[in-house]
């Protein structure tokens, strides 16, 4: 996910911004009360996704409230939290300390070990909190390393297995009929991501000599923009999935955020690349 | 199979897909065995429920358009012949394929050399990738085949079918009235001070953006 999976607030209603922003208020509320005020440097908004799919699927009991904040003194904000409010926090922290574990191996980045220090016990806590997810991603995020270390050349290997990654996320139940469905949708949504990454990334990559999974396809000429086709299939695969979940609330929040917001990033990177002259 | 799916859910046939969303809900939490435990008429119920949902959702396939997961079980079996002067690998991967053999299609394509592989390579290579959810890889490959034989139907068909959920999602968009965002219209206001921290920390992962 990663600063992808966001809504596309030019097309949401009025209700609907309100209740995105306070669902991401309610995370970072969590995110402070659960794991200390650190966590909070590492709050994304993808995981407001998360909290608002497994809502509506289980539409759990929520508590909601108005409060000013330090990043907000001025104004008060709405927020609501569920359960998933405390996963997505989980996850969050997690995520952001075995990235930023990532970051300091591969580049000895001192910042990124100071964050790993500071996250540490409290990713434990996720850890703890949540052992079946938290060891899949530790699985997949290790294979990923592996992967592109060694540049593989088959495109699909790196974002299999961060889809398996983003599969296991959405899976809060894992007995509960909907589990496969959610596992299904996670993954082609985590392939759809990692390759979304990928083409915005190709030029840059290519200039530093980093790993790309387009690379091994691409032709020498060939720009990220090429790729909406590739894209538009895993992102077709993943709603398909979607849409046979049994989902009536935030319904239209989350396809604002499927049908439109995911390609907010991918449309402004290549709206903004100069055209090249026709040979 | 249910005769009328709908009718179990207590619906018309034909009744929207919110109507069937709503109703599917509230018998599924009338019938849920938390809320019944140890009772089987309930549980009976539940199944039904959650099959006549099911056949909603996903209609029994047609051998024309069958579902993916497994794309290419149902007409791939009419249509293949051998062609003349083919590789005995192609040949063989044909059978792998047919039996539904993905991976060992795939070891077997892979000793032809590069510059022997032709349209019917690629398509083979396509369809195994596919089935073995390397979804990227399987359209560079059906694409290359259809464009060294453009007029070959299986080509065009397998291209369709490797399409067809993407092609469903841009129907969808445009139902949807959805066109595609742009970032520098749809930033929320993230708390500033935690933005500094999060572009640190973005690398050659899919990294912690901020727009």
């Amino acid at each position: 996910m990663f600063g992808y999976v966001t809504a596309d607030a030019s097309r949401l209603t009025r209700e609907q911004a309100a209740r995105y922003q306070s669902c991401y208020c309610g995370l970072c509320r969590t995110l402070r009360r659960e794991y200390g005020p650190a966590a909070r440097f590492f709050l994304t908004y993808d995981m407001t996704f998360l909290i608002l799919l497994l809502s509506s699927l289980y539409e759990p009991d929520e508590s909601a409230g108005r409060e000013r904040c330090l990043a907000h003194p001025a104004k008060p904000h709405d927020w609501w939290e569920s359960s998933f409010t405390s996963y997505a926090a989980a996850m969050n922290t997690a995520l952001a300390w075995y990235k930023c574990l990532d970051d300091w191996h591969d580049d000895r980045n001192l910042l990124r070990r100071a964050d790993a220090a500071l996250l540490g016990s409290q990713a434990e806590k996720a850890r703890n909190a949540y052992p079946r997810v938290c060891g899949v991603i530790e699985r997949s995020l290790a294979a990923l390393g592996e992967i592109e270390r060694s540049a593989s050349p088959a495109p699909d290997e790196g974002a299999n297995a961060f889809g398996n990654l983003m599969g296991e996320l959405f899976v809060y139940y894992p007995d509960d009929r909907w589990a496969d469905t959610l596992r299904r949708f996670g993954f082609s949504l985590g392939k759809f991501v990692y390759f979304l990454d990928a083409a915005c990334d190709l030029e840059s990559d290519r200039q530093r000599g980093r790993y790309n999974p387009f690379a091994a396809i691409a032709p020498e000429k060939a720009r990220g923009e090429d790729f909406a086709g590739h894209l538009t299939l895993l992102i077709g695969d993943a709603v398909r999935e979607f849409e046979t979940l049994p989902l009536l609330q935030d319904l239209e929040l989350l396809r604002n955020i499927l049908y439109s917001g995911v390609w907010a990033k991918y449309n402004f990177t290549f709206r903004q690349a100069p055209k090249e002259a026709n040979p | 199979m249910i005769d009328d799916p709908y009718r179990v859910l207590g619906l018309k046939p034909g009744a929207s897909d919110e109507e069937v969303r709503k109703a599917y809900r509230a018998l599924a939490k009338k019938y849920h065995p938390d809320m019944n435990p140890g009772d089987a008429h309930a549980a009976e119920m539940m199944n039904q429920i959650n099959a006549a949902y099911d056949q909603i959702k996903n209609p029994p396939q047609t051998t024309t358009r069958p579902d993916y997961g497994d794309p290419f079980a149902g007409w791939y079996r009419q249509q293949q012949t051998s062609q003349d002067g083919e590789p005995d690998a192609v040949r063989a991967a044909r059978s792998w394929v047919r039996a539904q053999e993905f991976a060992e299609a795939l070891r077997t394509l892979e000793t032809v050399p590069e510059h022997q592989r032709t349209a019917e390579w690629y398509y083979l290579a396509a369809i195994s990738n596919t089935n073995l959810g390397n979804r990227v890889l399987g359209y560079e490959q059906i694409n290359r085949a259809c464009a060294m034989d453009p007029d070959n139907g299986a080509y065009r068909m397998a291209k369709e079918q490797i399409e067809s959920n993407g092609s469903a999602y841009h129907r969808a968009q445009q139902d949807f009235h959805f066109n595609g965002a742009d970032a520098s219209k749809v930033c929320f206001s993230a708390c500033i001070a935690y933005n500094v921290f999060n572009c640190l920390c973005r690398t050659g992962l899919p990294g912690f953006y901020w727009c």
